[in-house]
């Protein structure tokens, strides 16, 4: 197969499509059955990540092989995270938990190889933004798919200029997923039909593990890396307003991209300006 | 007078030079000493080369690695070669970070290749001409075959012994579980070591 063709099936017209059906299955407002949304989610990102990354062996050998069993124990994630009297302390703990082990999953190699207190502090950094944003979409309100398709983009360009076309699929591909639950919110005639809040945090656990790898093995820089996520942050709170339209929609995803441009700009600057690529 | 005398200096001199530089040891095609040798990064190259788009030959190098060679015809030889991956070098950083990456050859996760050889087939010369053994590749580890031309072996100008040679095998990297863009960087890689080595 043309591999442009491949690369334009793998990363955005399979997860695209999958998700536009499963979003019509899955999707649902409220807490009660959010759960399907984020198996929908999952379903929809699975097929183009294994084509991408190839099926992993048991145990994965390397760190990417996880991302995928990560995704399927996100779920495990969501449930716990729902249950009743679940509150704000609880969900700390849970998270903190869950990608405190997903971290050390995909970091054995390095931590094998490689340990040092800068390691592991910039490691603790991770974790705290990565448990940051999984607590700002665990919010009940608000639209969660727009701004992290947006933001999965974003990290999808930033790793394919800095070095990892793999990475920019894997994201792109998880935006895709993303962006047709975004597409099917806003073409649905029904009101506040979002990717429920829990589901969202299928597709942050996905996120943190992909950008993980992008930072650690593939060497993307930090830089643009924050103004994303600075920009995703603005999306999350941006979109927490009730707002419907094209022109909503327009001027906050605007608003969100400034940082992020300015993140890819500077590594468009500074990289390598040979003809390679 | 003084211009004869110019001239018979002149002449000496050179003469000198050149007897003194046909006295200088050169190294002679033979077939090496058996014995122990440790492998000279400084004048060692470990090579590949792979299809770009179907179109062309890429090429590189990888710039640190050690290894050592046990030459015993009929008995116990071994070679053992061990190359850190993080050293490729294709000229150009943004591929050499490429290819470091998850994309190819994960150096975070596989930081070292390494070739230990089982069998080393010797010709009526006693002479290597095929070398076998495990290749270690991207947490992989599969059979490989090289076959072997001797170079040259002899005495260094600094009393030391070398002998030198050049290996090659093709191998394909899905093999290896380097599956990723097959379409536009092939999936056969040919290797070729060219070895200096001091007998120890």
């Amino acid at each position: 197969m043309n591999m442009q063709l491949e690369l334009i099936l793998s990363s955005l017209l399979l997860p695209l499509v999958l998700s536009l059906i499963l979003a019509s299955l899955t999707g649902h407002r409220g807490r009660k059955g959010g759960w399907k949304s984020g198996l929908g989610l999952l379903l929809a990102y699975l097929p183009s990540y294994l084509w991408i990354a190839g099926i992993p062996s048991l145990p994965p050998a390397r760190a990417l092989g996880w991302i995928g069993f990560i995704g399927i124990g996100s779920l495990a994630v969501m449930a716990v995270i729902n249950l009743p009297k679940s509150g704000p302390g609880k969900r700390l703990i849970v998270l903190v938990s869950a990608f405190s082990a997903s971290i050390i999953l995909l970091s054995l190699p390095i931590l094998r190889y490689g340990f040092s207190l800068l390691l592991a502090a910039e490691l603790a950094v991770f974790l705290a933004v990565w448990v940051g944003l999984g607590l700002l979409v665990l919010q009940p309100t608000g639209n969660k798919s727009v701004p992290l398709s947006i933001t999965g983009a974003g990290f999808a360009l930033a790793a394919a200029l800095g070095g990892s076309l793999l990475i920019g699929q894997l994201t792109g591909a998880l935006a895709a997923a993303l962006g047709g639950f975004a597409l099917h919110e806003l073409i649905s005639r029904k009101e506040r039909l979002t990717l429920n809040a829990e589901a969202s945090l299928v597709s942050v656990s996905l996120l943190g593990c992909i950008v993980l790898v992008g930072w650690q093995y593939a060497e993307i820089p930090s830089l643009p890396l924050i103004s994303i996520f600075v920009g995703s942050v603005a999306g999350l709170f941006m979109f927490k307003r009730h707002g419907r339209g094209w022109r909503f929609i327009s001027l906050n995803v605007l608003a969100m991209s400034i940082p992020m441009f300015f993140g890819l700009v500077w590594m468009v600057m500074t990289s390598d300006s040979s003809g390679y690529y | 007078m003084k211009q004869m005398k110019a001239i018979t200096v002149y002449t000496l001199v050179t003469l000198l030079f050149v007897w003194g530089g046909l006295s200088v040891p050169t190294v002679e095609a033979e077939t090496a000493a058996a014995g122990t040798y440790k492998i000279d990064p400084e004048h060692s190259f470990v090579l590949f080369s792979v299809s770009h788009l179907g179109i062309s030959i890429s090429a590189g190098r990888f710039n640190d690695f050690e290894g050592n060679i046990i030459l015993a015809p009929g008995k116990n030889s071994k070679v053992e070669l061990t190359v850190k991956t993080a050293s490729v070098d294709t000229y150009i950083e943004k591929r050499d970070k490429h290819l470091r990456g998850p994309d190819f050859l994960d150096t975070k996760q596989f930081p070292i290749m390494r070739f230990v050889s089982s069998k080393v087939e010797y010709n009526a010369a006693g002479e290597p001409v095929k070398l076998t053994g495990e290749l270690f590749l991207h947490g992989k580890t599969n059979t490989v075959s090289f076959t072997v031309k001797p170079i040259g072996a002899g005495k260094d100008p600094w009393g030391g012994y070398r002998a030198g040679y050049q290996a090659n095998t093709v191998i394909k990297r899905s093999d290896f579980g380097m599956k990723y863009m097959l379409g536009g960087v092939g999936d056969e890689i040919d290797i070729t070591l060219n070895i200096e080595a001091i007998k120890q």
